[in-house]
């Protein structure tokens, strides 16, 4: 049986190196990993993990030369045909909120509410950037930023829905209903501010259309489905 | 099978469980019977789905409702896979309506993984034993049965044993303040190391005699003394006090049949700031303290403090939305602070002699996370007794200090280790 001679205890039999110290066995066990031994549980350490985030910056690198290529050749195209940068800066902001968007993406790869986040945050960065292009901000703030926070709260709202720990289809239904009635009006609301124009006026009809739907999916969830229990739900 | 009821409301203590759950979670802990010869899988599948139906209590899966969360009862049949060696890490049970545990296998270790949401470990230990039992059966290595049929079927083994023992008008355990923590800096992907010591059950009971202890008393003394060595390497003026958690099982001091938690957490303390230690310092506190907590009149504290939290009619009202989020940043920030590791003792499981033959040894691992950076798991089956630490960090000073006491004092061990990774 092999034993430590730094920490003076003994070794399982197939252990190549102390785990205590590290001291490396002289026998044949010698310069095995440190993974495993008695256990059906080994597991090489992190070489995968390792290989798999190499792989993934040098990925992230490829994709930053390829956008930075495509905003230098945009750029350098409408330099050269007017001596000024004009129609450019719609495609060169697109594709910085989208070579922004990726590498985020990636850097946060199975984390949804990340995702979501950086979608948000690039979303607003993608229309800012478009409506600034022309040197003010005229469109971003009235009508832009309100419909994409609400369509963003949406999503949420739905997401939130489908990962809820007792999945419901109807359930799922409600929300998305709830979410195009709210999404129509607030877009009805702000445009209309925006052209002057009466607000609430069409999104009331899709609001109306909406509210069968949600009634019928909630009537669905909380009735009709089988071993439903208030008590359950309720009890505190 | 009668007494199933549809959805039972979580047990006391577990209510805190369900908002620990994620990438590194406390709440699981895994017990492992490593045989003597390769697991059949095809054997395993078969006492899993033979102990189903002996098991009601273990049927049920995790719900939420507006306030709290409850156990939903599922038919769902259990999960026996593969122990890819990820211990205790990609345990998901609140997101995918899975059971609360699952049984896995490796070349010659049959392991349960159980949340703390279901059960404790008295409980997850009463199926392990069926299972390995049932196991042999069904492998053809025992000819019959031996164990009696399992009774876990009244309503007695889902009850809330805190609530029926809770005594209205005595004062709360007080929460103790934070402790001190080992400085090392976890491993990267969340991985787990283990290191685990086969002891000698008899040099290990005569050390501890010698020391005027019994065994658990001497091991939570070693894992203090290993502490308190790291604590004045890294802090030659330590400031704060160096705690360990030593789970009770309740069952001993207040009779119950519940399959669910019952169990209470005792901290042994030592004040490195008011001068050093010998180990028998440590030994003489650790003996007082043991014997002064785990009395029913301290216990009761304990109890006093969670039942209370739990009545109180501004929490139970507190939407599960909220609830959530609130008690894991209390667990994590007040309640995992206060210790600087745990030990938790399963005790010498009872086997008869005809199932012991067939098994080396028991495992028992307890999940530790960033802030209890270290933990300890002892279970003992024949002579042989096996402590295994569970470490999120690089650094096994803690670890080797303990073995290399050990040995010092004469106690046969030998070391074995793993590595886990998310």
């Amino acid at each position: 049986m092999p034993f430590c001679i730094n920490c003076g205890v003994e070794l399982g039999a197939d252990v190549g190196q102390c785990p205590l110290c590290g001291y490396a066995m002289p026998a044949a066990g010698a310069g095995k990993p440190l993974s495993a031994a008695g256990a059906a549980t080994a597991v090489s350490g992190g070489g995968e993990e390792r290989a798999r985030r190499t792989g993934k910056l040098i990925g992230m690198e490829i994709l930053s030369v390829l956008f930075a290529t495509a905003d230098s050749a945009v750029l350098a195209i409408d330099f050269a045909l007017n001596r000024a940068l004009t129609w450019s800066l719609y495609p060169a902001a697109a594709v910085t909120a989208l070579w922004v968007y990726v590498l985020l993406m990636l850097s946060v790869a199975r984390r949804p509410l990340k995702t979501l986040v950086i979608s948000a945050a690039a979303l607003l960065v993608l229309l800012a950037g478009v409506d600034f292009a022309d040197g003010v901000l005229s469109w971003f703030v009235p009508i832009g930023l309100p419909i994409s926070l609400c369509a963003l709260a949406c999503i949420g709202l739905v997401i939130a829905a489908a990962r809820r720990p007792v999945r419901s289809h109807a359930l799922i239904g409600v929300a998305a209903a709830a979410c195009i009635a709210l999404e129509s009006c607030v877009i009805d609301y702000a445009v209309a501010r925006f052209i002057g124009a009466k607000p609430l006026t069409w999104s009331l009809i899709v609001a109306a259309c909406m509210a069968p739907v949600a009634v019928a999916g909630l009537f669905h969830h909380f009735v009709l489905r089988k071993h439903f229990a208030v008590d359950k739900y309720l009890h505190f | 099978m009668s007494m199933e009821k549809a959805w039972v409301p979580l047990d006391t203590v577990a209510r805190m469980y369900p908002s620990l759950v994620g990438s590194e979670s406390p709440t699981c802990f895994r017990i492992s019977a490593v045989l003597n010869d390769a697991v059949s899988i095809d054997a395993l599948r078969a006492a899993v789905a033979d102990l189903t139906l002996r098991f009601p209590c273990f049927r049920y899966r995790l719900g939420a409702g507006m306030f709290w969360h409850f156990l939903q009862r599922t038919d769902e049949r259990p999960h026996v896979i593969e122990d890819r060696g990820v211990v205790c890490r990609d345990f998901f049970p609140t997101r995918d309506e899975k059971l609360l545990w699952r049984v896995l296998y490796g070349q010659n270790r049959i392991s349960l993984e159980c949340s703390h949401i279901l059960t404790d470990g008295y409980g997850a230990l009463q199926y392990l034993r069926y299972l390995v039992e049932r196991y042999l059966c069904c492998a053809g290595i025992l000819p019959q049965s031996i164990l009696p049929e399992p009774d876990f079927s009244g309503a007695e083994c889902m009850e809330d044993a805190y609530t029926r023992y809770f005594i209205k008008d005595i004062p709360h355990a007080r929460q103790p303040d934070r402790s001190y923590q080992p400085a090392a800096q976890p491993l990267p992907d969340r991985r787990l190391r283990l290191i685990g010591g086969e002891i000698n059950a008899d040099s290990l009971r005569k050390a501890s005699a010698q020391a005027d202890l019994s065994v658990t008393q001497y091991l939570v003394a070693v894992y203090l003394w290993s502490l308190y060595c790291l604590s004045i390497k890294e802090l030659p003026r330590p400031v704060r006090s160096i705690r360990l958690i030593v789970p009770v099982d309740l069952r001993n001091l207040y009779p119950s049949k519940t399959m669910r938690n019952f169990f209470a957490p005792v901290l042994c303390e030592l004040l490195p700031f008011l001068g050093g230690y010998t180990f028998d310092e440590i030994a003489g506190d650790v003996k007082n303290q043991m014997a002064r907590e785990i009395k029913p009149r301290f216990i009761n504290l304990q109890i006093s403090r969670n039942v209370s939290i739990t009545n109180n009619m501004f929490v139970r009202l507190i939407p599960l939305i909220l609830k959530v989020p609130i008690q894991r940043f209390l667990y994590l920030n007040r309640g995992m602070k206060a210790a600087s590791g745990l030990l938790s003792n399963l005790g010498r499981v009872a086997l008869p002699e005809e199932i012991e033959h067939h098994i080396e040894r028991l495992e028992f691992v307890t999940s530790p996370s960033h802030i209890l950076k270290t933990t300890a798991g002892v279970i003992g089956a024949g002579h042989k007794v096996v402590v295994t630490f569970c470490n999120t960090t690089a650094d096994t000073s803690v670890e080797r200090e303990f073995f290399t006491f050990l040995s010092t004092r004469g106690v046969r061990t030998r070391i074995y280790t793993s590595e886990s990774r998310e």
